[in-house]
């Protein structure tokens, strides 16, 4: 039985069909508008303030760029570091080798909570998990509310950014059915409540949740190599609750997440927050497995009863490391790309079909093992229009636009598929013009022609055959002369 | 070859791009004045009429090979110039910085080099050299009007600061939009491939130009223009979009007569020359 269906994402719909429905769907748009300039203003103040941010930038690149050059070697230096401390790592290949280890280590224990973790997203972990018979809960706010909601992800810093106040003030409503009436605002069971009021009704929720867990899953932001040890940034202390509270916990990390050494986790930690979310540090930053848990396989913490297990994700990450996508292995997950992406702030994030979006999910999502295997993430790296944003925001300077580029021309190269076959005729068409300038010029006057006959003394056209793409929601300016600019200078100019 | 036997130096090409050479002659006529009010010697510059397109539609469809020839092809035809202008900080930046990759591994990584310091997108060239400009003339447009920024003028050529400049030089009165750094959602075949996003992309671009409460825009890259002033004239919005040469040029045309030396100047055959400035589309 394959533990992986990635229902999650759906190959039924395509991008394109997505962002239209997105784009005329008016609740997402406002809580897209809400979230949109927040992020941008507090990143903006957050390297403003400081003097050297550039350098600052450069210094996390270089940390960055030193890890996945010698990701192999760290990693098997984390692996020694850990395991001579009594904690496990598990190296999974594959996303249902991932499922499987995790699964193992939750045999007989069905209360698990979990910290926010974008790759257990990837791995589609909470299913695989429910299959089996667990009960999970996501204890961060946002994935909360996506998990009662039963949706996915929009954002990978704040998950639930597609939802406005008022749906998830129905939804808590919905599923917190013994929710003292108290707490409901004024009195009045039907006014909407506020944020602080929804945030307590969760967190007295999830407190339960705590208290009982039997394993807590967290994702970690770093794996820093000569400690053996995982660091995780969390904004709500709910990471480390779950971290803590149940007898066993579990780190799962892409293997991408490896660090070298404790400087250079502190130069990507000073980009990290400040890109994220403008915060100079998450509220919380907790490193797991940096003390000892056996010694001679002696226990050294009986009264903590812990245990510590690393699963270790590849599902194409190495793949892409001797591929043409290396820097994409940089990157340290901020959001900032999505924060800043016009395509991304149009549509959200559900649009782009999987956990990652945004720039960084243009990359990510056609290069990732299984997700390269569908066919509707080939259109992600063609949904931008290059205004480079991204690149500029990018703290770790990964190309974003120059390796979904190298996806174009990847695509370029496959054999023909329908819109291949597009692409191709009008590059072949392009060729073969740009290679013959009299028959290029011949072509154009032509062209010309045709658009003054259709604009019937107008400037302008509003139904332009086989370009109706345009013309749809565009007019077309012509040029009323209808003749180019070197067909009628170039009589009265020297040659 | 074309562009030969102008034993003058510095030797200057116009690089039309292949939007406003065939949807807007005006801004290449208007560029190959410009260029010429600049030269210290009146000279006309050279407008090689083998000129076709920079590759840049080849080099975004993932056609690197189709684009490698037409950069190679492009390099031949303008390599010789001092100096090559461009109205379109889109081309200007495929020309200046794409090409240099694209033909690293060729035997064209040497050219290119060269050829990229040769590139001047225009409204870097006329803030450098545009000097001549009398501020006594009455201005082509009078009411207040507003700068649209090309993605790639802010973040490949770092040009925005050339435009501003020269159009407050000259006088205009210049009101900033807001999310000026926001793309405007044109992006070439993504206007097309991508129609719907690149429409709300317009319309949010559109709101943030008309809050500088101007009603003209005026910008540096063709295609951002014809994609704006389709939508805003779609939506019967009252703004008008020019680009910055059909502007910039009024200027020293009037001067011109002033001069008593209009026959000098770079007129094309079918325009008369009491045409009034025309917005884009209308």
């Amino acid at each position: 039985m394959p533990l992986l269906s990635l229902s999650f994402f759906s190959s039924s719909q395509g991008f394109r069909q997505k962002s239209v429905a997105a784009l005329a769907n008016p609740t997402l748009r406002a809580a897209l508008d809400k979230a949109g300039t927040g992020f941008l203003n507090a990143r903006k103040k957050a390297f403003d303030e400081i003097e050297n941010s550039s350098s600052i930038k450069a210094r996390a690149q270089q940390a960055r760029t030193r890890a996945i050059d010698n990701m192999a070697e760290l990693l098997l230096l984390f692996e020694r570091n850990a395991q001579a401390k009594g904690i496990h790592v598990h190296w999974a290949e594959t996303a249902e080798q991932a499922c499987a280890i995790i699964i193992d280590l939750c045999r007989g224990k069905k209360r698990i909570i979990k910290g926010k973790s974008m790759v257990s997203e990837e791995i589609n972990l909470n299913e695989a998990l429910l299959k089996n018979g667990a009960e999970v809960t996501e204890t961060d706010l946002g994935e909360y509310i996506i998990q009662l909601a039963n949706e996915t992800p929009s954002h990978i810093i704040a998950p639930a950014v597609h939802k406005t106040r008022a749906q998830i003030d129905a939804l808590f409503r919905y599923h917190h059915e013994n929710i003292e009436e108290a707490k409901v605002a004024d009195n009045n069971p039907k006014a909407q409540r506020t944020s602080v009021l929804l945030v307590e009704e969760a967190r007295q929720k999830i407190r339960d949740k705590f208290l009982q867990a039997e394993v807590g899953i967290t994702g970690a932001n770093m794996l820093i190599a000569t400690r053996g040890a995982g660091l995780l940034l969390t904004n709500e202390g709910n990471g480390d609750l779950s971290a803590i509270m149940p007898q066993r916990h579990i780190m799962l990390a892409g293997i991408e997440k490896i660090i070298a050494d404790d400087g250079d986790a502190a130069a990507v930690l000073r980009v990290l927050g400040r890109s994220a979310s403008g915060q100079s540090l998450g509220n919380y930053m907790s490193l797991y497995g940096a003390q000892p848990l056996q010694d001679n396989g002696k226990d050294l913490h009986k009264d903590l009863h812990k245990d510590l297990h690393f699963v270790l994700l590849d599902n194409g990450r190495s793949k892409m490391h001797s591929s043409a996508w290396r820097e994409m292995l940089r990157c340290i997950r901020c959001g900032a790309c999505l924060n800043h992406c016009p395509v991304y702030t149009s549509v959200g994030g559900h649009a782009y079909g999987w956990v990652y979006s945004g720039p960084m999910g243009k990359v990510l999502t056609p290069l990732l093992a299984e997700t390269s295997k569908q066919t509707s993430a080939q259109e992600l790296p063609h949904a931008s229009s290059f205004c480079g944003r991204c690149v500029e925001v990018c703290p770790v300077g990964i190309p974003l636009t120059s390796l979904m580029r190298k996806l174009r021309e990847r695509d370029f190269e496959k054999p023909l598929q329908p819109r291949g076959l597009k692409t191709r005729l009008a590059c072949a068409v392009m060729r073969l013009l740009f290679a013959h300038p009299r028959l290029y010029r011949f072509v154009i006057a032509c062209f010309l022609r045709v658009l003054k006959l259709l604009a019937r003394g107008r400037g302008h056209i509003s139904y332009l055959p086989t370009i109706t793409a345009w013309t749809d929601t565009r007019d077309l300016p012509i040029n009323r002369s209808a003749r180019s600019a070197i067909a009628s200078i170039r009589t009265s100019y020297p040659r | 070859m074309t562009a030969k036997k102008v034993n003058a130096s510095p030797k200057n090409a116009v690089f039309a791009t292949c939007l406003a050479d065939t949807l807007r002659p005006q801004v290449v006529e208007a560029t190959c004045n410009l260029v010429k009010h600049c030269s210290a010697d009146n000279l006309t510059p050279i407008l090689p009429s083998e000129q076709t397109c920079c590759g840049q539609p080849l080099y975004n469809s993932g056609d690197r090979n189709g684009a490698i020839k037409q950069a190679m092809r492009v390099i031949d035809l303008f390599g010789e110039f001092d100096a090559i202008v461009v109205p379109s900080g889109s081309c200007a930046g495929m020309l200046k910085w794409h090409y240099p990759s694209l033909l690293q591994d060729t035997p064209y990584a040497q050219k290119a080099k060269i050829f990229k310091e040769k590139i001047w997108e225009l409204t870097e060239f006329l803030a450098k050299f545009l000097t001549k400009l009398s501020a006594k003339k009455p201005l082509a447009i009078k009411s207040a009007l507003t700068w649209h920024d090309s993605c790639s003028c802010l973040r490949e050529n770092n040009s925005e600061s050339c435009a501003r400049a020269l159009l407050k030089r000259r006088g205009f009165t210049l009101r900033e939009s807001t999310n000026r750094e926001v793309c405007c959602g044109f992006g070439g075949k993504f206007s097309i491939r991508h129609s719907a996003i690149s429409t709300s992309m317009a319309d949010d671009k559109i709101k943030s130009l008309q809050a500088s409460g101007a009603s003209i825009v005026a910008g540096a890259d063709l295609g951002c223009l014809l994609h704006l002033a389709g939508r805003a004239r779609r939506r019967a919005l009252p703004l008008s979009f020019f680009h910055i040469a059909e502007l910039l040029v009024e200027q020293i045309n009037n001067s011109k007569s002033e001069k008593g030396s209009p026959a000098s100047s770079v007129k094309s055959q079918t325009k008369t020359s009491k045409q009034t400035l025309v917005p884009i589309g209308a």
